[in-house]
């Protein structure tokens, strides 16, 4: 990802981890291990990938350090207005591919990530 | 295990992320290490191993993705030539191994049938040395030479003489006990000839067209030839790379 990609569109498709980490953070700010939780939910991610890849996203300017916890140990990070668009512009994509094998008779069967 | 062996052990696995990436990350990731064995599902060796195989994948997927320093690229592509150097010689030897095979069991088989009482005359001139389809072939042919390294008999002709040696190879090859030699008689004719030394001063020769030989060497060499230049590439590709985007700390 590089700097100079400002629309959300240039950003797409995502990665099962981006978007995992920018869906994490779109109710608001998370330090790292409580991001690996909660995408944990959707894909398999250990610590290297998901700093490996915030260091990305944070490169991108999808996703910005807000603060340090009070023992200094976490940081906590925050998902732009740049990275909100990706991630609405991604889920777009993706709703219209679910549309799409709706429409071809494909239904949903519970999947445990 | 107790959390300070379990982080120890985490905290050395980070050696394989790059250093920029481990000097911005390792106090985070050692956090994550000591919530994930504190809220742990299942047992520490097991978590461990996770995070292991994690530091792993990530550390090598960060050092690809980060560009080579000179000096690293120099030795990665100079090992790489190396091993690539020792295993086309490996394999050059080989497959010209492979060429002593059969004139040797034809040896052992014309030594076995003198030994039984047979004479030379098991040996008749069937075939040309020279024809290009016999050089292009796996066949073998074997003659008999008297201890002045004279042909007695062979089962093949080159020019429609018996295949004459120099005479100077079997004294020493009697003194050395080297058996196997490569013999050129003529510019596109090389045989890989193996030579017994019988009891009654006479020798037991037999020999293989090098050409089908040669040209698996040659595929052989282009094989490695083509890994190396992909090598060069690759060591290329890291070193000019651009730098992974490591923010810094605010």
């Amino acid at each position: 990802m590089s700097t100079a990609r400002t629309s959300p569109e240039d950003h797409l498709p995502l990665t099962p981890a981006v978007f995992a980490i920018l869906l994490a953070l779109a109710d608001g700010e998370k330090h790292g291990y409580a991001i690996m939780q909660e995408a944990r939910e959707h894909v398999s991610m250990g610590p290297g990938t998901l700093y490996g890849t915030l260091d990305r996203l944070l490169a991108a300017g999808l996703v910005v350090e807000t603060r340090l916890s009070e023992d200094e140990r976490r940081r906590y990070y925050r998902v732009t207005p740049l990275g909100k668009r990706v991630l609405t512009a991604e889920t777009a994509r993706l709703q219209r591919s679910v549309s799409m094998a709706h429409e071809k008779g494909i239904r949903p069967i519970e999947v445990k990530a | 295990m107790k959390l300070d062996r379990f982080l120890r052990i985490y905290a050395l696995s980070l050696h394989l992320y790059p250093k920029t990436f481990r000097e911005r990350y390792r106090e985070q990731l050692l956090d994550a290490a000591r919530q994930a064995y504190g809220e742990r599902e299942f047992g520490h060796g097991r978590l461990l191993l996770a995070y292991l195989r994690d530091s792993l994948g990530s550390g090598l997927w960060e050092r690809v993705s980060t560009p080579l320093r000179p000096l690293h690229a120099i030795l990665l592509t100079g090992a790489a030539t190396f091993v690539l150097l020792a295993m086309a010689v490996g394999a050059q030897q080989i497959v010209r191994r492979q060429a002593d095979i059969k004139p040797r069991q034809a040896v052992a088989s014309i030594a076995v049938t003198l030994e039984a009482g047979g004479d030379e005359h098991i040996l008749e001139p069937r075939e040309e040395i020279s024809d290009l389809d016999w050089l292009r072939s796996d066949h073998t042919f074997a003659a008999i030479y008297n201890p002045a390294g004279e042909p007695i008999a062979a089962s093949a002709t080159l020019h429609g003489a018996f295949p004459h040696p120099p005479s100077v190879i079997f004294p020493r090859i009697r003194r050395t006990g080297r058996t196997v030699i490569t013999w050129q008689p003529e510019n596109r004719v090389r045989l890989a000839l193996t030579v017994r030394p019988l009891p009654n001063g006479n020798y037991i020769v037999a020999g293989q067209s090098l050409l089908p030989f040669e040209r698996r060497e040659s595929a052989l060499r282009l094989s490695f030839a083509i890994a190396w230049g992909l090598v060069l590439c690759a060591a290329g590709g890291l070193f000019f790379r651009r730098s992974a985007p490591y923010a810094p700390l605010r």
